[in-house]
């Protein structure tokens, strides 16, 4: 008896269940109304689901989708407007019935109904410098390039085209480029001559190039293509996927790949940018010269684990014995996956190659952790901070302790105090608090052991900026007031110079753009002098003191108010001229980005984001050459990161540590330009975290922010110390 | 001769059935009048369902096309505002089908904003953003009929009757399925509770 009760009384809930969105609605007559009104009186349960459903129902209705936005009739609809009359499909209708033949005039009739629905569409044009040129008209500001229309650029002159709505393709100068198609479901141009920069945002394959020697196949990416005069190309992909296809011949390039392509040939094989000359000289013998035996040799000794993707492409394009010594190399460098057998993949089974491919775009690329082999090393908590903070500094004194200053401990509490790690005890004091809060400031280790920390905000005011600075002396565990800067910095960088003295650039100022200022603060003088200002204006960019005394600036916000506006340039300080002086750019736009030198002079640049913040978070990473003053891609991060200026470090054996962004820590090799993740994690996020190398060569890894809600974001206090071994 | 056909202000007091039927006489530039009339509310449709400007505009322009395609079958049966969204509806299920298996791509909005700085002032503004963002996300979340229901109902204010026509169900199927989806919504939410 009480079981069938029990489940009346459930199916009676059941029933009026059914009915609390309906009422919530008002979809419900009175006296329907009245019933749930009474038996939500009486029953607590049901009046916690009726409650549960409001509050989705308010949260939903809270959500404002845009709700004006700007009307821009397509091509076709304006031209409708205008009077000009596609034929409708309805006309053919009739014709349909006749007979089989019918269906064969179909076709020809839809695809005349969508030429003559696009052939006549066209996409904005824009002049960048000097005067580019559509047909025989030279752009002033803008114009609109139909298909059909080419459009060219002299030696001076440099345009950019509006994709539709997909994206943008800059025109390189000596350019001529011709508009193909220009429908929804097909972007296509042909490139004549010249160079073009492409960065489209969509699907796959809705982006076509068409050159002499291949066709370029967007699949959701960046890249460029350069068109020579005899027709040959050079493809070189800087983010996503490119595939160059002619007649059977395909090539899959990834970012920070190059491949070339040959009139007749079609595609070569795709190589990694920083794979050796040789290697790269002996695969462009091998695909247009007829290399043979001794190209091949090279190809294979020179070959890398990274470079495991071109020789997957190598296998399908020799044959016989050559195609054996490739496969023992590819096999030898990657080991296939159960299911891909050697003779398979030596009689190139299409299905088990994929396979193959699958897995080595992981590795090759190093975008899949679980492929990518585990770094050594272990991460063990040590203790925890005195208060959870983010955004705040970490710094190595002369006797191996540890400074930890400032940063935010909650969405609204910016902290002053101060706290010393002492790796022998494992343990964490506080010590005297700094004169004020800071968060976002910097602390440079001074020669003479003191600790120099400047700027940052405290959250008064409009941006908080602060132009104050204070000295940390260890031997009395105190801060003193300095010198002011001769701006308010947020997000900006010190840096240690050989001389001893300071080098502080950019950052957030008062103004809502950024600042190009940089000033020197001398210890000896206690004071800051403004020096000769950037060639632009940076926040959240990087400073890295290289070997020869110099200072590489890279990336940053020119602006973090709408617009956002980040920059991919870079440019190197002298401190002999005092002055600064460009340098080549980044492959892509970069801040809240790291950058760390390594024991070969190069720095390494990791992470970061574009004006998306979050949301265009990079898991690329590019190598600043200061002899040839360029960057070139390297391997990627497992875990796209950013926010993590102050938590790469340079490992004792040259590695490189990459500890906050990501729920685990990275470690990337410069002798295989490979990350490979940790296999201990640190739990969260840690956007903003500290990595600090110790004297033993262990690395101190704290505080940084988790959770994906803002309001919800606070610091952490934990502290996990690295050990390489 | 490019014939220049403005269309005239007195479209405006037309009704949309009236337009249709000018259209089918032939005067097919009155397509663009429609084409505003109708372009913000379906704007609205797809980026709710997508969270993407780029794929919600796409879809936009599908949508329109095929209405334009198929104007020749509105029946008049019912308004052609509830024809057209029956189309548009149907077509925004229908691409979800095709797109499924595809990792659905994270809305264009879902930003960590930077913490410090710049913010501090507009604090109150990005944490309304950010719970926005959380709203839009729990909703992609949602199985695409459900999604489909929660916009049209909570976002757009239609009722049941009205959402039954365009999904072409019952009332009581919306009334199920409306449940189902706040149930969902509200336990993915769980932590927004007192914001509002």
């Amino acid at each position: 008896l009480n079981m069938s009760s029990g489940l009346v009384t459930k199916l009676r809930h059941t029933r009026y269940r059914r009915l609390l969105s309906p009422y919530i609605d008002a979809e419900l007559d009175r006296v329907a109304r009245r019933r749930i009104e009474s038996h939500l009186g009486a029953c607590a349960r049901c009046r916690a689901e009726y409650e549960h459903l409001v509050f989705a129902s308010k949260a939903l209705s809270n959500l404002s989708l845009p709700s004006k936005p700007v009307v821009r009739r397509p091509v076709w609809v304006r031209q409708l407007a205008l009077g000009v009359k596609p034929t409708r499909n309805r006309k053919f209708w009739p014709l349909l019935a006749v007979a089989s033949a019918a269906v064969v005039m179909m076709i020809v009739g839809v695809i005349a109904w969508r030429h003559s629905r696009w052939h006549n569409a066209s996409w904005e044009v824009v002049r960048l410098a000097g005067s580019p040129a559509v047909g025989q008209a030279r752009i002033d500001r803008t114009a609109r390039l139909h298909t059909g229309e080419l459009i060219e650029t002299d030696e001076t002159a440099r345009a950019m085209i509006q994709v539709g709505a997909i994206g943008q393709v800059e025109l390189d100068p000596n350019t001529r480029v011709r508009l193909i198609k220009a429908s929804p479901f097909e972007h296509r141009l042909s490139l004549e001559r010249g160079k073009l920069h492409a960065t489209i945002l969509a699907p796959p394959r809705l982006f076509f190039v068409d050159t002499p020697s291949a066709v370029a196949i967007d699949l959701g990416c960046s890249y460029s293509l350069e068109v020579g005069e005899s027709g040959e190309s050079l493809l070189q992909v800087k983010a996503g996927w490119v595939s160059l296809v002619l007649g059977g011949r395909e090539a899959m390039v990834p970012a920070g790949a190059m491949c070339r392509t040959r009139p007749g040939v079609g595609p070569g094989t795709p190589y990694l940018e920083d794979s050796s000359d040789h290697f790269q000289a002996s695969l462009a013998r091998l695909d247009f010269e007829n290399g043979g035996e001794d190209a091949l040799s090279r190809v294979l000794a020179e070959s890398r684990f990274r470079d495991t993707l071109t020789l997957w492409h190598l296998l399908s394009r020799v044959d016989g014995r050559e195609r054996v010594r490739v496969y023992d190399r590819l096999a030898e460098l990657a080991p296939p996956p159960d299911v891909v057998t050697r003779e398979g993949a030596l009689a190139l089974d299409r299905w088990m190659l994929d396979v193959w491919r699958e897995k080595l775009e992981y590795v090759s690329v190093g975008v899949n952790p679980s492929n990518a082999p585990a770094a050594a090393g272990s991460l063990t908590p040590v203790g925890v901070m005195r208060a959870a903070r983010f955004a705040h500094t970490a710094t190595l004194l002369a006797d191996g302790r540890v400074l930890i200053a400032g940063g935010r401990e909650t969405r609204g509490g910016i902290l002053a105090s101060a706290e010393i790690f002492d790796p022998t005890t494992g343990r964490f004091t506080e010590t005297g608090g700094m004169t004020t809060r800071r968060v976002g400031h910097t602390a440079t280790l001074l020669a003479d052991g003191r600790v120099l920390v400047a700027g940052g905000s405290d959250g008064d005011f409009f941006y908080g900026s602060l132009a104050s600075a204070e000295i940390f002396d260890p031997t009395t565990g105190r801060f003193t007031e300095t010198a002011r800067m001769n701006a308010e910095r947020l997000a900006h960088r010190a840096t240690l110079l050989r001389d001893g003295r300071v080098l502080v650039t950019g950052g957030q100022g008062r103004e809502p753009a950024t600042l190009d200022t940089a000033e020197i603060y001398d210890p000896a003088r206690e004071r800051f002098t403004r020096i000769a200002s950037m060639t632009a204006k940076r926040a959240d960019h990087t400073a890295t003191l290289l070997t020869d005394g110099r200072v590489l600036i890279a990336g940053g916000a020119g602006a973090r108010n709408q617009p956002v506006m980040i920059t991919s340039s870079a440019e190197v300080f002298d401190p002999a001229k005092g002055s600064f002086t460009p340098t080549g750019g980044m492959s892509i736009v970069r801040h809240k980005h790291s950058a760390t030198l390594m024991p070969d002079g190069r720095v390494v640049v990791i992470g970061g984001s574009d004006a998306r913040l979050w949301q265009g978070r990079y898991d690329s990473a590019e190598i600043y050459d200061p002899a040839s003053g360029r960057f070139k891609t390297t391997g990627s991060l497992s875990t796209a990161r950013y926010k993590i200026r102050d938590a790469v470090v340079m490992l004792r054996d040259g590695r490189v540590l990459v500890a906050g962004g990501g729920a685990r820590a990275e470690v990337y090799d410069p002798r295989t330009g490979l990350f490979s993740t940790i296999k201990d994690g640190l739990g969260a996020a840690r956007f903003y975290a500290t990595a600090t190398l110790l004297a033993n060569g262990d690395v101190l890894i704290v505080g940084g922010y988790s959770g994906d809600y803002y309001a919800s974001v606070s610091g952490n206090a934990d502290a996990w110390v690295y050990h390489p071994e | 001769v490019i014939k220049v056909s403005k269309v005239p202000d007195l479209e405006v007091t037309r009704t949309d059935e009236e337009l249709v039927d000018m259209i089918l006489a032939g005067q097919d530039e009155v397509f663009a009048e429609l084409y505003d009339r109708f372009y913000t509310r379906t704007y609205r449709l797809t980026y709710g369902m997508v969270g993407q400007h780029a794929l919600a505009e796409d879809i936009t322009q599908e949508i329109f096309m095929r209405a334009y395609q198929k104007l020749g079958k509105y029946d008049r049966h019912s308004k052609f505002s509830t024809w057209f969204y029956r189309l548009a509806v149907n077509l925004c299920l229908n691409f979800r089908k095709r797109e499924r298996g595809r990792p659905l791509a994270t809305s264009d909005n879902l930003d960590m904003l930077p913490l410090w700085g710049a913010d501090l002032q507009v604090e109150a503004k990005i944490l309304e953003r950010q719970v926005q963002n959380h709203i839009h996300r729990a909703l992609l979340s949602l199985k695409p009929k459900l999604r489909m229901i929660v916009i049209l109902k909570d976002v757009d204010g239609l009722d049941y009757q009205e959402i039954a026509e365009r999904m072409k169900c019952s009332k009581g199927t919306v009334a199920s399925r409306l449940s189902r989806a706040r149930q969902l919504l509200a336990r993915k939410l769980g932590h927004l509770r007192g914001t509002f």
